[in-house]
């Protein structure tokens, strides 16, 4: 007998024990050549994605000393150049806050002449309050603190891969 | 030369007229077979149909705006194969071999000039043409395959723009990549690990420039030389310039 198969050729059909099979020959090693090639192209892609991500980075590191207590005088913002980070010491502590706007990733201002406003982005206008909180324009979150420690030396040390979710000021 | 045995003295007075022969490889025919032959017997030439209709060659039609792409592209690449001469893409000499380009190399100041202005009007004739396309509905049957294809090629030109921005590496380049690269970490689900890829890391910083050099002078002008090629064959394959029917 006769049928289709799936390129809608006719075929014959290769007959075993006088049955007709499901499928021919060319059928299956079709199905066996595609499924080989599909697997071999995902499989490339898969490595080409490992090949393409650095699995060493050569960049500044994210925990880093700022100096010591007596560089932070009470009341004093300062701002850690290159690392995008401001210390902040007043009355009750000292905290280090990520000077990297929510937005887009611009480097935000410190503002000084304004008790509302403690820092204003730039790029797209996005404002936050001294705490970091957004108070307007783009940003969709809050400017994050980030830990912050004395090491045994009595140098300031800030954590910048770990987030103060909480806020807690270091008391020094 | 069909005749088996000549003498040295005319194999060497034949040499220029079979030199010239085998290059071009023409003749016998009538005028007008002569005259197409000139066209698709030659590898540059053969993209264009031997005969075309006159409204093609009208210019109120299609106001050249493909073709002033293609050759603004043209000239971004002889300018920027010069500029790679003495652009160094290391985060140390970057900036310093772009000043040299500016103020030291003889012509430097022109090339970088000729590639700056180029790739904008690019981007601006790029959609010139676009909107040309869609106001005269040339998007349409049999063309919308190619329509895609030139939807391929804007995005083509704008990631070649986006990529060359950082290679002057000045403020402006770190911030606008910064900003873009922070843009692309709000596609769903993968953007963070599409701006690692992309930049190498999680700055701009070495790597980053190295993988939008790589892009900018490697890999997305070999795709777009590709899709160019596409693009010219299929107004062919799809009838022609777009053009009015005839009256």
């Amino acid at each position: 007998m006769a049928f289709e198969n799936s390129s809608g050729e006719t075929d014959l059909s290769v007959e075993t024990s006088g049955k007709p099979v499901a499928e021919n020959r060319r059928g299956f090693v079709k199905k066996l050549a595609v499924t080989a090639l599909a697997l071999g192209a995902g499989g490339l892609t898969v490595q080409f994605g490992r090949f393409m991500t650095p699995n060493v980075l050569y960049e500044a590191a994210k925990v880093f000393k700022v100096g010591k207590l007596g560089d932070f005088p009470i009341g004093s913002r300062i701002v850690i150049e290159g690392r995008g980070v401001e210390i902040v010491r007043g009355k009750e502590g000292i905290h280090a806050i990520s000077l990297v706007c929510t937005h887009l990733g611009c480097l935000v201002n410190p503002v000084k002449n304004d008790p509302e406003v403690g820092y204003a982005c730039p790029c797209h206008g996005s404002r936050f309050a001294p705490t970091g909180k957004v108070l307007g324009g783009a940003a969709p979150t809050d400017l994050p603190w980030y830990e912050m420690y004395m090491d045994h030396m009595g140098t300031l040390v800030v954590d910048a891969s770990t987030v103060n979710h909480k806020r807690t000021k270091l008391v020094v | 030369m069909n005749k088996a045995t000549y003498s040295l003295a005319e194999s060497i007075k034949l040499l220029p007229v079979n030199i010239r022969n085998s290059v071009i490889r023409r003749g016998g025919g009538s005028e007008d077979q002569e005259r197409a032959s000139v066209v698709f017997g030659n590898l540059f030439l053969h993209l264009h149909p031997v005969r075309v209709h006159l409204n093609t060659l009208r210019l109120g039609y299609t106001l050249g705006l493909g073709l002033i792409s293609f050759y603004l592209l043209v000239i971004l690449i002889i300018s920027g194969i010069l500029l790679m001469f003495y652009y160094i893409p290391s985060i140390d000499m970057a900036y310093n071999s772009m000043l040299d380009l500016e103020f030291a190399v003889s012509f430097g100041v022109v090339l970088r000039n000729m590639h700056r202005w180029a790739a904008h009007a690019m981007v601006a004739f790029v959609f010139f043409h676009m909107c040309r396309v869609f106001y005269t509905a040339s998007y349409k049957s049999p063309r919308e395959f190619n329509w895609v294809v030139g939807v391929c090629l804007l995005l083509l030109t704008l990631f070649l723009s986006f990529t060359g921005y950082l290679l002057p590496w000045d403020q402006l380049a770190f911030w606008a990549i910064t900003v873009g690269t922070n843009i692309v970490t709000y596609v769903p689900w993968i953007g963070d690990e599409l701006r690692y890829l992309m930049l190498g890391g999680t700055e701009v910083g070495q790597m980053a420039l190295l993988r939008f050099y790589v892009l900018h002078i490697a890999v997305l002008p070999m795709v777009m030389a590709a899709l160019v090629g596409v693009h010219f064959w299929r107004i062919r394959k799809d009838g022609g310039l777009s053009r009015p029917l005839d009256n």
